[in-house]
């Protein structure tokens, strides 16, 4: 049991990074991502170019995949801020679901699920925990996300530049007015979140399925370990990522298996409901 | 009823060359590209149930095509490899117990909109999925084939049933959606609260949204089942269901057309960039980017630009044809009223306790937003209810009309309890409006007041409440109409509802001086006309005084003053709380003009 557990650390780790990733988002930007883990693979798979078709180093290629994912945040966000300052948050959200369709069509014709060697920076090494060997990349991505957390949670609460964000998440219009370069900081959490993805989903590819779909999937379980945290804690978000991810790792080997990852949506909607419990009308007044 | 004559030309004209062009092809076409549009035509009626429950209802829900995986698996179940049920019969069962599958999906969507909901549904899809591959419910085996109808050679049974399919549910749909129940749909979309307002159940209107998508799922989903021989599990794949979605939001699949061209276009391209060599996910792409393009334009989707653009074109012709004709024939509205002042003000007739309040009291945590106020207001008479900002007028209409969780004290209309009463089972008895404008842009005034009425109403009924408040009858949408008319529409929409008492918050915001004294003299007929009593808040003491009999004065949730009109004016205790001045002073109050005047 506490091995199976462990081993849902690697897939965790990534809903961790991601969760941390989505959180951030909807706190600054009034979006829900859909597609930041189709974002994150899509750059990792630049790695995987990078390292085996021209031959670039293990670190240099993870880097420039790093930098990729930062490109294309900044991209869509210079698409969001360009179009979409002032629409709903269920708007935004929405056209990110149209986000994760284009990354799907771009990711799929890349990666086929064939085995590719994937840049590994810890070239396969394992920590033995709890009678299982665990990734070391795992250990490293999970404590990373946790720590991520709390530092952009303490950056956001205690820095000017915090306080500008949560100020244009609350009204883009009027932090705008009151000269908040609301544009440049959209794409700069837009190109953040890109990039902190990217690097959430490298560290789970060399252990995991190398086809595309279910890399951008992440992104679901990752939605729900942010809701977890009802969208406002980023510090629960990635503790809920990694809880998820041993959940259905626990659930894998039970008679139950094949539905392992239906289990944490049953989960999340008990706890969203309970949430929205005394939300009867749509509107405040 | 609405008959032929009342159909849209837009929507006649194109069922006739949709028609036409559906015969042409089938006689003229392979049958490969039977079964392309075949395929095309279950995804459109897909859209069809996008249509209602985001489209309509205004639900985030992505689920729709996965509550259809239902009934691909009951057809299959049912009617796979010569199975115990024939075909047509076997997608209405399907089609029935995706309704019993739909219901469940619906009720997170009681509690979680928006973007949660969207979360949510987003969940099923991926469940959904997870369950066709495992394989294990009934018919979700791709060894279950089912044969296409055998109605003419080749793929042609498939090709018309398929056509039938989407054209008799396409009908349906519309028709539901001038009904009563579709006209909630929309309410609930614009305002749950003013849908409740108007006696309308917020979740039997999300529950039968949801069923009447998902029976339309399940026969889409049926109909891919017989499109492609089995439940294939690729048919709800996230990626596909998601497209779906992403196409429907671009297309507009909220009217049918939009659904018709969802599924059309996605199936056509689809297969054209295969015949041309490329993957079908290129298409999908391409979809995304437009879907994308369309958000960003906030129109609603491409079928509602096009219509808008017809729409356009026909009023040109017909400004044009009325130029040609006779000049000056526009509806014009009824010109405002005055207040006849050679005459006394109609007297009212004190009848017995519309609404009375026993210590009524609200709590918002530690702060008392009304404390223990009572009062009544009888039929026939009209009860002013002032106060400074912040007094807790609002909370108290919110507090009778059944939209504060919890109170204390009793709140009575004609005698009868209203504790334990929902919102809409509220709106019976006691009516009120907001004091932001929350009409239903998309309907007309006549719509409008069918959709407010509790039971069915004639079209005279309707006139009269339409010439009552002074709305042309034959005014177009209510998005046409200024906010004074749609106010006033709004009051019309308690009326027809019979109410005990009406509570009407702040209708004279923004209004000019005319335009507040045509509406004091309507409000001052509304008790004798429709036998009620009348609540009416308001700052224009203008119209205050014009109207009211009595009234009450709240000050931080306490009621300071209850009497005539004019003498509770001349109250100082009054002027001080609404202007601030010290009531033991010396000085005559600075705004003691309105009391006196």
């Amino acid at each position: 049991m506490i091995q199976q557990a462990m081993a849902g650390l690697v897939s965790g780790g990534a809903y961790a990074g991601i969760a941390v990733g989505i959180v951030l988002m909807y706190r600054m930007l009034g979006v829900l991502n859909f597609a930041l883990s189709g974002i994150g693979a899509l750059a990792a798979t630049v790695s995987l170019f990078a390292y085996r078709d021209f031959g670039i180093p293990v670190y240099p290629s993870i880097l420039i995949a790093i930098i990729a994912g930062g490109l294309i945040g900044a991209a869509l966000g210079l698409i969001m801020a360009r179009f979409f300052l002032e629409s709903t948050v269920a708007t935004r959200s929405t056209v990110t679901i149209g986000f994760l369709v284009m990354s799907l069509a771009i990711g799929t014709r890349m990666l086929d699920g064939s085995a590719y060697n994937f840049p590994d920076a810890f070239a396969g090494q394992s920590v033995v925990m709890f009678g299982s060997g665990v990734p070391t990349g795992s250990i490293f991505e999970a404590v990373g996300a946790v720590l991520l957390a709390i530092g952009v949670g303490q950056f956001l609460n205690r820095t000017r530049t915090g306080a500008s964000l949560r100020a244009m998440s609350e009204r883009p219009i009027t932090a705008q007015l009151m000269g908040i370069p609301v544009k440049r900081l959209t794409v700069l959490v837009w190109a953040f979140s890109g990039a902190v993805a990217t690097l959430a989903v490298l560290f789970v590819l060399p252990t995991s399925t190398t086809s595309f779909p279910p890399l951008a999937y992440m992104t679901v379980f990752a939605l729900g370990a942010a809701l977890l945290g009802l969208l406002q804690s980023l510090t629960v978000a990635a503790l809920g990522g990694i809880a998820i991810g041993m959940l259905q790792s626990v659930v894998m080997i039970t008679s139950i298996g094949q539905y392992a990852q239906a289990v944490p949506f049953v989960i999340i909607i008990l706890v969203m409901i309970w949430w929205r419990k005394g939300d009867v009308w749509a509107e405040r007044r | 009823m609405s008959g032929l004559k009342d159909a849209n030309p837009i929507s006649l004209g194109l069922i006739v060359i949709i028609t036409a062009g559906a015969l042409l092809a089938g006689q003229a076409m392979g049958d490969y590209w039977k079964y392309v549009l075949s395929i095309g035509l279950a995804q459109a009626v897909f859209g069809l149930s996008i249509g209602v429950v985001y489209g309509q209802a205004g639900m985030l829900s992505v689920a729709q095509v996965s509550i259809g995986a239902v009934g691909a698996w009951t057809v299959a179940a049912l009617s796979g490899n010569d199975g115990p049920v024939p075909l047509p019969w076997s997608l209405f069962i399907g089609a029935g117990l995706s309704v019993l599958f739909g219901l469940i999906a619906a009720l997170p969507a009681l509690r979680l909109r928006q973007i949660n909901l969207a979360v949510v549904t987003l969940g099923i899809v991926l469940a959904v999925f997870t369950v066709a591959k495992a394989g294990h419910v009934p018919g979700s085996s791709l060894t279950l084939y089912v044969a296409p109808p055998a109605w003419g050679p080749g793929y042609s049974g498939l090709y018309w049933l398929c056509w039938m399919s989407f054209g008799v549910l396409a009908i349906a749909t519309v028709l539901i959606r001038r009904t009563r129940m579709g006209l909630s749909w929309l309410a609930i979309a614009r305002s749950e609260r003013a849908a409740a307002a108007i006696g309308i159940s917020v979740i039997r209107a999300k529950l039968t949204a949801f069923a009447v998508a998902a029976a339309l799922a399940g026969w889409a989903g049926g109909l891919l089942v017989v499109a492609f021989g089995s439940a294939d599990p690729a048919n709800f794949e996230p990626v596909q269901v998601l497209t779906l979605f992403v196409l429907a939001v671009m297309m507009g699949a909220g009217l049918w057309e939009g659904a018709l061209a969802l599924g059309l276009f996605n199936a056509v391209s689809s297969a054209l960039f295969r015949n041309w060599g490329l993957s079908a996910d290129i298409a999908a792409m391409l979809f995304a980017v437009g879907a994308v393009q369309i958000l960003a334009m906030e129109s609603g989707g491409f079928s509602y630009d096009v219509r808008r653009l017809l729409r356009w074109i026909g009023s040109r012709l017909r400004w044009i044809g009325s130029r040609l004709r006779r000049p000056g024939a526009a509806t014009v509205a009824a010109p405002l009223r005055r207040i006849d002042r050679t005459t006394p003000a109609p007297a009212t007739v004190e009848g017995p306790a519309a609404l009375s309040l026993d210590k009524v009291t609200v709590r918002y945590g530690p702060i008392v937003a009304l404390d223990t106020v009572s009062f009544t207001v009888p039929k026939g008479r009209i009860v002013g209810l002032i106060g400074p900002n912040g007094a807790g007028k609002s909370t108290l209409v919110d507090c009778v009309t059944g939209f504060v969780a919890r109170y204390e004290g009793d709140v009575r209309v004609v005698g009868a309890p209203m504790r334990g009463l929902s919102a809409h089972q509220r709106a019976a008895v006691a009516r009120r409006t907001f004091q932001t404008e929350r009409t239903i842009a998309e309907l007309s005034p006549r719509d409008f007041l069918r959709l407010a009425a509790p039971a069915p109403v004639t079209g005279a009924e309707i006139d009269a409440i339409l010439a009552f408040v002074g709305c042309p009858p034959d005014a177009g949408d209510l998005a046409q109409l200024d906010v004074r008319m749609r106010r006033l529409v709004t009051i019309g929409a308690c009326l027809i509802g019979r109410p005990a008492v009406v509570l009407i918050d702040e209708p004279a915001a923004g209004l000019t001086t005319e335009e507040s004294e045509d509406l004091s003299v309507r409000i001052r007929e509304i008790p004798a006309r429709f036998d009620c009593g009348v609540l009416l808040i308001e700052h224009d003491m203008e119209l205050v005084r014009n109207v009211c009999d009595t009234l009450v004065v709240l000050d931080f949730g306490k009621l300071i003053a209850n009497g005539p009109t004019a003498h509770v004016l001349a109250d100082p205790h009054v002027l001080a709380a609404y202007i601030g001045d010290d009531p033991s002073g010396d000085q005559p109050a600075e705004g003691a003009q309105w009391a006196a005047s």
